[in-house]
């Protein structure tokens, strides 16, 4: 019976300790998942344009690590962001949000970034976009 | 010589009404309030595309890109409710009623409606808000809140969560737009 209470008690405290770990999980990130796949921002850009669903199977929430030209950099109050150029003719870029404030990327700089794939949103005007959140500056 | 005329005549017209606007860092967001948690969700890369020459307004948001204060929240959300996997998109393809009113020539305060399809977990449903379109040195903040109810969008939730989430959801959308130049 004593066995038995013991027991219990050690599966219920090993219930909590799980149940706080669950809640207080912190977010996946760039800088800790395994990189899915290394690609060039126009490759990238060119997959989800040509063939959106199948791209978003292949690569949604994966850590994907890009090499590409800054075209712009921005610092507002959700974080530091920067897109980098495709080269596509509907002036379509790839969008990329950090983890973390990284101020030291000028706009021109080749650079490489992982970031987690949240997907793709096509615009007639705008021009497509690949989005990557939660991402780190490799080089 | 009649031709020139014309074709000026033309750029001219087409100049004038060269009208849109956009931006690719818009704000749309969710507020979930109970007497027991309330949740908040924010996206801060949402696209808005105006053309104030015929009044339509397009808002296109991806819902991986919607941040929760929890990562569970945000697996949960993604999961089980809108199914990001299958409805990667939210969007909203409307009109501003009356545009006329509203001068992007001259700063101020504009206030008018507007009404569209607001497509999320793949359910279409029509809204009507009251928006603010503040004209500021040729720029356009347009701002708006309305409540969507989960049930509207097929978003089904579970009977013992209903005292931690709300059924219906604050939206707010927020946005700066300049001029788009290709």
């Amino acid at each position: 019976m004593k066995k038995g209470l013991i027991i219990l008690s050690f599966v219920l405290l090993g219930a909590v300790i799980y149940g706080i770990y669950l809640w207080n999980k912190p977010a996946k990130s760039a800088a800790t998942e395994e990189v899915f796949a290394s690609i060039q921002a126009p490759a990238l850009y060119e997959e989800f344009k040509n063939n959106p669903e199948e791209s978003a199977k292949k690569y949604l929430n994966k850590n994907l690590e890009i090499s590409g030209s800054v075209e712009s950099v921005a610092q507002d109050s959700s974080g530091s962001k920067c897109v980098l150029t495709t080269g596509s003719d509907d002036m379509g870029v790839i969008s990329i949000s950090f983890l973390k404030a990284t101020e030291n990327i000028q706009i021109g700089q080749s650079v490489k970034i992982r970031g987690l794939c949240a997907g793709y949103l096509a615009d007639d005007l705008l021009g497509g976009n690949v989005q990557l959140n939660q991402a780190v500056l490799v080089q | 010589m009649k031709n020139l005329l014309f074709l000026s005549l033309f750029f001219m017209t087409t100049s004038i009404f060269a009208q849109k606007y956009a931006t690719r860092t818009g704000f749309l967001g969710f507020f979930s309030k109970t007497n027991m948690e309330d949740i908040k969700a924010n996206n801060n890369n949402v696209s808005y595309v105006i053309d104030w020459a015929t009044g339509d307004i397009q808002v296109s948001a991806l819902q991986t890109n919607f941040k929760f204060e929890k990562a569970l929240m945000e697996e949960h959300y993604n999961e089980n409710y809108v199914e990001s996997s299958k409805f990667p998109k939210a969007t909203f393809k409307g009109k501003i009623q009356n545009v006329g009113s509203v001068n992007i020539k001259k700063d101020g305060v504009y206030k008018t409606k507007i009404t569209g399809n607001l497509d999320i977990h793949g359910v279409s449903k029509s809204y009507t808000t009251e928006a603010t379109f503040k004209v500021s040195g040729g720029k356009v903040i347009a701002e708006t809140k309305f409540n969507v109810k989960c049930s509207d969008h097929n978003i089904k939730i579970e009977a013992n969560l209903k005292n931690n989430i709300s059924e219906s959801m604050e939206v707010t959308a927020k946005a700066e737009l300049t001029e788009f130049k290709k």
